[in-house]
């Protein structure tokens, strides 16, 4: 099974992936990294360097789909989950062609996944940061919770103004499944997880 | 994968295909929030070929309906609660249909009290109410979570409120049914049964609409509990009697027990039965246990047939297998 993490650039979710890959219990990370030729190398890393390698602070660090297979045990079963990180989605037009190319590859993805998860910068809403919320995510709203199993994870909930972030993301999209989240913390990591084991096929 | 090249060739105002999508992303022709626009309407048309698929889905979920009702009226009595349960049905399909006219929806809340006696059919109710609003669409799972005290009131301090939430949680989506809810009104006022009620509010604020309470119990107790707690009976507008059996009731509840087993009363046998149940009735202990009772009479009788027919098993035919005679029953009762 594959989860599909998508969302806009910035908005955590390198992070997301590499750390709750290591909450689910991975000790290190072997990445399968699709690049835009359809190339699929892998590459083992330990989860330190992972983070330092993966996650940046600039938009559009991750441009190839990164996949990492986690185990998820729950008593006796073994359920082998697949989160994969995609390039951050624009509202804009991307000016470089590569990014481009990484967006339609992740959108792509999105067409035959089995499940979503869309995360949203909680304290960046309102803002006119490239990672607050915008016309992007309800499009991905609308459109993803037709597909499959859904659920927005409001992100940076460690941070001051999320708090007022996550109400209006609740108002804003009513009726989703809505986990809010730390990436950093490992907040609300058990309700991920939860909704992940719920949804299982 | 290859979206180097164009399906179409043409230049169109409109997307056709979701590979075209992709292709016109990667060109730089739209952004990606038009990107999903189009595929999600590019979705709905291929939905709307599969329309018909859903057609019959929806007849499906009607057929789904009746047979749920067909099994309520299987049950013994009870014609109260299955006048309630063919409205309840009215009501939501009528708010279905109105919604299809734009017009705006009742949100009712349909939460419930059932109260009774034990073994008058109150877990066998939620039960098939579970798997209706399910069939309905009301009820995404539509599965039934019994609950009792223990299960929700914990040991120390904040420890009541974490478990009760953990049930909500697994309840969510189908029907949450507390058996002998006025326990938790029962302790007094440092009781942590109160937490348990206020929490229970709260997630009926919370979750609205996403799962149904029903709090059961007998009736004194049931009355007594919920005027402890102001907001309670408000919260509760449906209040389902489940009034004992009269002994034609339980004959007839026993009858159909022993079909289910291919056994048969003699003749003798259930006219006997009957008139020891005319002469109790109204005097049974009120925890008696009705329908339980019964089947714990026939149980034994069951078995007392067992013991007369063992003697001679060699002589045995298929007929006296499924005979219960007058002998059997009495030493039971």
């Amino acid at each position: 099974m594959e989860a599909l993490v998508v969302g806009k650039p910035n908005c955590g979710k390198s992070l997301f992936v590499v750390n709750f890959a290591a909450y689910l219990g991975l000790k290190e990370v072997r990445l399968e990294m699709m690049d835009q030729d359809g190339v699929v190398r892998h590459q083992k890393l330990p989860l330190e360097k992972a983070r330092r390698q993966l996650v940046s602070h600039v938009a559009h660090k991750t441009q190839t789909m990164q996949s990492i297979s986690v185990d998820i045990l729950t008593g006796r079963h073994h359920h082998v989950i697949c989160l994969t990180d995609t390039v951050g989605l624009t509202d804009e037009i991307h000016f470089e062609n590569h990014i481009r190319r990484a967006m339609a590859m992740a959108l792509d993805q999105l067409t035959h996944t089995s499940m979503v998860l869309h995360l949203i910068d909680a304290s960046a809403i309102g803002l006119a940061r490239p990672e607050s919320l915008s016309l992007m995510d309800e499009a991905m709203a609308r459109y993803a919770s037709t597909i499959a199993p859904y659920a927005i994870l409001a992100n940076k909930m460690d941070r001051d103004l999320a708090k007022a972030g996550l109400d209006r993301v609740r108002e804003r999209f009513r009726g989703q499944a809505i986990i809010p989240i730390s990436a950093m913390t490992r907040r609300g990591f058990r309700d991920v997880k939860t909704f992940i084991l719920r949804h299982w096929p | 994968m290859s979206l180097r090249t164009n399906p179409s060739g043409t230049v169109s105002s409109n997307p056709k295909t979701p590979r075209e999508v992709l292709y016109w992303v990667e060109h730089g022709r739209i952004s990606s929030d038009a990107a999903l626009r189009h595929l999600s309407q590019l979705d709905r048309r291929s939905a709307s070929a599969a329309a018909t698929e859903g057609k019959a889905n929806h007849t499906s979920q009607k057929d789904r309906a009746d047979e749920v009702l067909r099994q309520l009226d299987q049950l013994v009595g009870l014609s109260g609660v299955k006048l309630l349960v063919r409205e309840i049905r009215a009501f939501i399909e009528v708010q279905q249909r109105r919604l299809d006219f734009h017009l705006p929806q009742d949100t009712q809340m349909l939460h419930m009290v059932f109260q009774g006696a034990p073994g008058t059919g109150k877990t066998t109710v939620a039960r098939l109410l579970g798997q209706l609003f399910e069939a309905l669409g009301v009820l995404p799972k539509g599965h039934l979570v019994e609950v009792e005290r223990a299960d929700l009131v914990g040991e120390y301090i904040g420890h009541t409120a974490q478990k009760t939430r953990e049930v909500i949680k697994r309840s969510l989506g189908g029907i949450m049914f507390v058996d002998e809810a006025y326990s938790l009104a029962r302790g007094g006022e440092k009781d942590f049964g109160k937490e348990a009620i206020d929490t229970l509010v709260k997630a009926m604020e919370d979750y609205r609409g996403e799962f149904l309470l029903i709090l059961a119990g007998y009736p004194h107790e049931m009355a007594w509990f919920m005027s402890t707690n102001p907001g309670l009976l408000s919260r509760f507008p449906i209040h389902l009697e489940f009034p004992d059996y009269n002994a034609q009731e339980l004959l007839e509840i026993g009858r159909a027990m022993l079909a289910a087993g291919q056994y048969v009363l003699t003749k003798e046998a259930e006219q006997g039965f009957l008139k020891h149940l005319e002469d109790r009735q109204g005097n049974w202990h009120t925890n008696a246990g009705n329908a339980r009772m019964i089947r714990n009479i026939l149980e034994h009788a069951v078995r007392r047939q067992a013991v007369r027919l063992a003697g001679h098993l060699d002589a045995v035919t298929r007929h006296d297998l499924t005979q219960l005679t007058w002998a059997d029953l009495e030493g039971g009762l």
